[in-house]
This record gives structure tokens, sequence and C-alpha cells, in this order.
């Protein structure tokens, strides 16, 4: 295979000339487009893990377009402890585990428009194993954060904020 | 002819022929101020002196345009041949390197794309769900779950998860 060449009229012709086109094409086609995306089926996943306190008012500067909401589940203090979440194919499971042993995992089942149908299941570190310790099925808008709060002891809460797109 | 000119007639017989060796440092000097000062003697000498293109006529005949392009495209095929006969990889390499680039940076950007973690800068608009539809709540061991529903446009779908007070 010759990647020099020269042509009948003695211009020689260079391998980047060659190759350059068919670099832009696998580069465009490496960058999915939105259509593509929804015909892979594959989503993005973002969890928010957040202990809820009434011990103090402190709240994280990045939860606060969320403050309204969150003050009305009883508490004065939260903080955001983790982020999680990451590219997933529909069927197939982002897992972070956030404070005090939890762990959620967030398993995207379908998407129909502008909503998207998930299943979020939370575990609970006990000894060496990871007990399950509930499991629900939801629809939200996609890209909006659905809030799920379990109850810690001592009186704190882990707010989980789930979303996929 | 004067007589400063006859004293000079030898000298230019010796510079008419070229044979500068044959005078001295002195006699150089002391001919071309004359030359300077007599032009019957400048003008003798401009006739006798011979073309300069005869005397340098080369004494073989020197190689053609055609000749020198045939050597040098000899030369070249020699040393590309003595290089891919010595290091056959490297060749290989330096014909390839191009293409190899272009394909492992391709792949680069593939396997990015692919495993790429979500950046910080990648940052959605932190907003709630208006409407959630919850399809399924399922609970272990001593847990209780309670959905509670916002009011009308006011606050957010939260799921509860309690532990039993007996527990």
């Amino acid at each position: 295979m010759r990647f020099v060449s020269t042509l009948a009229s003695g211009r020689v012709v260079r391998p980047a000339r060659r190759v350059l086109p068919g670099v832009m094409l696998i580069a465009l086609l490496a960058v999915p487009s939105e259509a593509q995306q929804q015909k892979m089926k594959t989503y993005d996943v973002r969890l928010l893990g957040i202990r809820a306190t009434n011990s103090n008012k402190d709240v994280s500067p990045e939860l606060k377009p969320l403050l309204p909401t969150l003050k009305k589940l009883g508490y004065t203090g939260f903080k955001l402890m983790k982020k999680g979440g990451g590219r997933v194919a529909e069927g197939k499971s982002s897992t972070t585990t956030l404070i005090e042993g939890y762990k959620v995992r967030v398993t995207p089942l379908s998407r129909t428009g502008n909503r998207v149908k998930m299943r979020i299941e939370g575990f609970k570190r006990e000894g060496t194993k990871d007990v399950p310790k509930w499991n629900t099925t939801v629809t939200i808008d996609r890209g909006r954060y659905h809030l799920q709060v379990q109850k810690l002891p001592g009186g704190d809460g882990l707010v989980i904020a789930v979303t996929a797109r | 002819m004067s007589e400063s000119c006859r004293q000079f007639e030898q000298l230019l017989a010796l510079a008419a022929t070229g044979d500068f060796d044959a005078l001295t440092p002195q006699q150089v000097a002391a001919l071309e101020a004359h030359l300077n000062a007599c032009s019957p003697c400048a003008a003798r000498l401009a006739r006798s002196a011979p073309a300069a293109d005869v005397r340098l006529t080369p004494a073989v005949e020197l190689p053609s345009e055609g000749n020198w392009e045939h050597v040098w495209e000899a030369i070249d095929a020699a040393r590309q041949t003595r290089v891919r006969q010595a290091w056959p990889a490297s060749g290989a390499v330096q014909r390839l390197w191009r293409p190899l680039l272009a394909a492992a940076a391709c792949i680069l950007m593939v396997v990015m794309w692919r495993s790429a973690p979500m950046s910080e800068t990648q940052t959605w608009e932190l907003k709630l769900s208006d409407n959630v539809v919850v399809h399924e709540i399922e609970t272990f061991g001593d847990l209780t779950s309670l959905v509670v529903y916002p009011a009308e446009d006011d606050g957010a779908t939260v799921v509860w998860f309690l532990e039993n007070e007996g527990a």
C-alpha cells in the first residue's frame, strides 16, 4: 500500500490530503447528535446526595435553586455531600455511594418525548452486604430532578435528587 | 611614439600576452600609471589583448544538463534503496505515521466520548420535575414509604422512607 503517489501530471499527492477527509468524517460520526443519542437510547443520569439537618442553617451554594422546596421538608440546613451519575444505556444502571452507608442505583427504563421513566433503588451497607431498602419506579420530566428522602438515625435526612435525560 | 612609450613597449608586449607573472609589482604599477596617462598605448593594448573566451576554452567537454539529471536520479535511487534495505521498519513507520496518527486521534476521540464522566462545567439547570408519576414503590425490612404530593403549583412530589416507630 502506497501512501505517497505521483499523479500523471507529476503532482505529488501527500498522505495528509488523502487522510484528512476521512478523519473529518470519522470525527463527525464520533460526535453524537441529539437524534443519534435518541436512537442509541443512552441516558445522562445525575444524582445529588444531600444531608438535611436541623442542627444548622447552612446551605450549599449549589442547592440555592432548590431551597424553597427543600425547606418544606422540615429541615433548615442542606449540605451537598455527593454528586454522581454518568452516561448509561437503557436498562443499565448508574450507582452512587452516598453517606452513612447508603447507596443508590438509578436505571433509566424508557424515554418518551420529554418524559423519562426510571427505577431508583436504595441500599444500605450492613456488614459486608448492600441490603436493599427501597425500590421505586417513577416517570419524571426529562432533565428535571425528583426528590426522595431517607430519614437517618439522629433526626437528619438523606435527600436524594435524581434526574435523567 | 614618445620616449616614455618606448620604455613601456616590452612591458606592454608581456601584458598583451597575459604573462603578468613576468612583471614585478613595480612594473605593473608603472605600466598602469602609463596606460592611464597615454591613451594610444592603452588603445594598442586593448587591440592586442586576446579574447577571454578564446583563452578559457575548456580542455575537455563538460557534461550536458541531461547528463547531470541522469546522475542525480541515479544518486537518489541508490540512496532510497540503501535506506529501505538498512531500516525497512523505519521506512514503513515514516510512510505510515500520518495515517496512524490520524487513526489514533479518531480512536481517542471515540473513547473519550464514550467514557467521559460528566464534567462540572456541563451543569444542568437545577429544577424539579413538575410532573412526577410514581408507578411503584417497594420497601424492605422495617421501612415505610410515604409519597407527598405538592399542593397546586407549590413544591414537588417527594417520596419519603421512614423507619417504623416500633422497630
